[in-house]
């Protein structure tokens, strides 16, 4: 079976095109980019191991053929990853706990984006843009970036879903600069606020409808303004389980009271116990 | 969409590397500890070491080998795959025959889990028993469990005499053939109820496996083919992950069962 399905990539990308769905030999040309006469020997290979059988004018594939697709799917979505970029293994995948490394072949089709050196330390007005119309955001971030929260207000007043994550020094910090503005959010609809003790291992987390972006540091903790995007909704699922688990482990902001305790809590600088965020 | 992937010769195209890896996946080995588990020597293994070193899968740390991060992320792929195939290329033409649909998503996502299969068949004499392959270990088990859809002429006897003779019986059946059962066997029915050491339930669903046994010596599956046909046989499984499938499989159809306690 491996010879059958590894030896050739013509099979190998057959069979992950027919475990999507069943294709016509027309579909099959276009989509693998080949001619019938390299394709159909493979074909035959295929269905002489009854991984493929041929039914109403197009190919689909067997009960077998589809447990065999389940597990090179998932084996492929990973190599695949690693193979375009080694963004995931030169950064600390800590913050990711392990149901969802398990599953980060989903991410397989993110590209990396490197911001100009130049624009390192201006505000990222392409993200701002890229999510200025979401029908919903969730945004974790153990960054300040006071650029953002207009968009978060505009997007909480446009009625979309808005729901954020920061890191207890980054909500300080905010609240430091924007008191007013952030006092508000517990008080809009749409809007939730949450906040998470620092030292999280996970730099940025933003997902909404139009796609997601996720940045991590590095093993030393170092951070390198880039970041993973993607706009497949593989990643977005998978992105969205993310912001679940870090949203569970934080603890709500939701009245004034509370930012009134955080403030006077971080101002004596202890901490709060439900902030601790235990991740594993 | 296609995308050359050279990890996959490194992978899988050396049965060296292969295992070395599956077998790093349960954590750090020395040299010698590789040479002794893989019952290699150590050129052609340190080969191999070197390429999984350049391949960025494997990490030396002084003389310790384990899977870099990248490693990690790759071999928890492969086992499922390996043992997967394993299973369809050991039974090939069988499971082709089989509408594997029936089968529970859940488990069917783990059918590699079902390791080492051997099909029995029995003998013309025997056409409609059990294989003497498993009535041996069946008689050995402290626990026998059945799902069944279909009439076997021995059952009534059969699971009395195994329940007779101390051992944990449970049962569930469909309801057409537990109410053949009562009409045609009711007092072997009420006698093997009234046991301490038995359980029987009736299915309402449709059980779409002709039988599965699961004991704590083995397990077995009894399929009916795509075209609805049966022959009497057994795939049969003696391993540990088996077994534990095969006990899923049984409560999988327990917790939708009624159980009778009193006919």
């Amino acid at each position: 079976m491996i010879d059958i399905v590894f030896r050739s990539q013509k099979r190998r990308d057959l069979l992950l095109l027919l475990g999507e769905e069943p294709r016509t030999m027309e579909e099959i040309k276009i989509l693998l980019d080949v001619s019938p006469t390299a394709i159909l020997p493979q074909i035959k290979r295929l269905a002489d191991s009854n991984l493929v059988i041929q039914k109403n004018g197009s190919y689909e594939l067997t009960d077998m053929g589809d447990q065999v697709f389940k597990k090179v799917q998932s084996l492929v979505n990973v190599l695949t990853l690693l193979e375009r970029d080694n963004y995931w293994i030169k950064n600390d995948l800590s913050g990711i706990p392990q149901y969802l490394l398990d599953r980060i072949g989903d991410l397989k089709d993110c590209s990396l984006v490197k911001p100009d050196p130049s624009q390192i330390f201006e505000p990222n007005m392409e993200l701002l843009n890229h999510f200025s119309s979401s029908r919903y955001l969730m945004v974790f971030s153990s960054f300040y970036r006071p650029e953002f929260l207009s968009l978060y207000s505009n997007l909480g007043r446009m009625e979309s879903e808005v729901t954020l994550i920061f890191t207890e020094s980054v909500l300080e910090k905010i609240l430091h600069n924007y008191e007013r503005k952030i006092r508000k959010f517990p008080t809009v609809q749409n809007t939730e606020l949450f906040v998470c003790n620092d030292g999280v291992k996970l730099a940025e987390l933003i997902v909404s409808d139009r796609g997601i972006m996720v940045s991590l540091f590095d093993r030393d903790g170092r951070f390198y303004h880039d970041y993973m995007y993607c706009s497949e909704s593989q990643a977005i699922n998978w992105a969205t389980e993310l912001f679940e688990f870090y949203k569970s482990r934080a603890w709500q902001v939701n009245s004034e009271t509370v930012i009134d305790n955080f403030v006077c809590t971080s101002k004596n600088g202890a901490l709060l116990k439900p902030m601790l965020l235990s991740l594993h | 969409m296609s995308v050359e992937l050279q990890l996959i010769d490194t992978i899988f195209f050396s049965d060296k590397r292969k295992n070395l890896l599956l077998l790093l996946k349960d954590g750090p080995k020395t040299i010698e500890e590789i040479k002794t588990e893989l019952e290699v020597s150590s050129s052609p293994i340190m080969a191999q070491i070197r390429i999984l070193l350049k391949d960025g899968l494997l990490v030396q740390k002084k003389d310790v080998y384990e899977l870099s991060v990248k490693g990690k992320l790759i071999v928890p792929k492969m086992e499922p795959l390996l043992s997967t195939f394993q299973v369809f290329d050991e039974n090939h033409d069988y499971w082709a025959r089989q509408d594997l649909r029936i089968l529970p998503s859940h488990l069917l996502d783990r059918i590699g889990e079902l390791g080492n299969c051997k099909e029995l068949v029995p003998e013309r004499t025997h056409i409609f028993d059990y294989p003497p392959e498993i009535m041996d270990p069946l008689y050995r088990s402290e626990t026998v469990m059945e799902v069944s859809s279909f009439f076997r002429p021995g059952y009534p006897h059969l699971y009395l005499d195994l329940a007779k003779k101390g051992i944990k019986v449970s049962l569930v059946l469909e309801r057409p053939i537990y109410m053949k059962l009562i009409s045609d066997h009711r007092k072997d029915v009420e006698e093997f109820v009234n046991m301490e050491n038995t359980r029987l339930f009736v299915c309402d669903n449709k059980i779409e496996l002709a039988s599965s046994i699961v004991t704590d010596l083995f397990m077995s599956l009894s399929m009916i083919s795509k075209d609805g046909r049966y022959y009497n046989h057994e795939m049969v499984s003696f391993e540990i992950s088996a077994l534990s499938w095969g006990q899923e499989l049984f409560s999988y159809y327990m917790d939708m069962s009624e159980q009778i306690t009193q006919i």
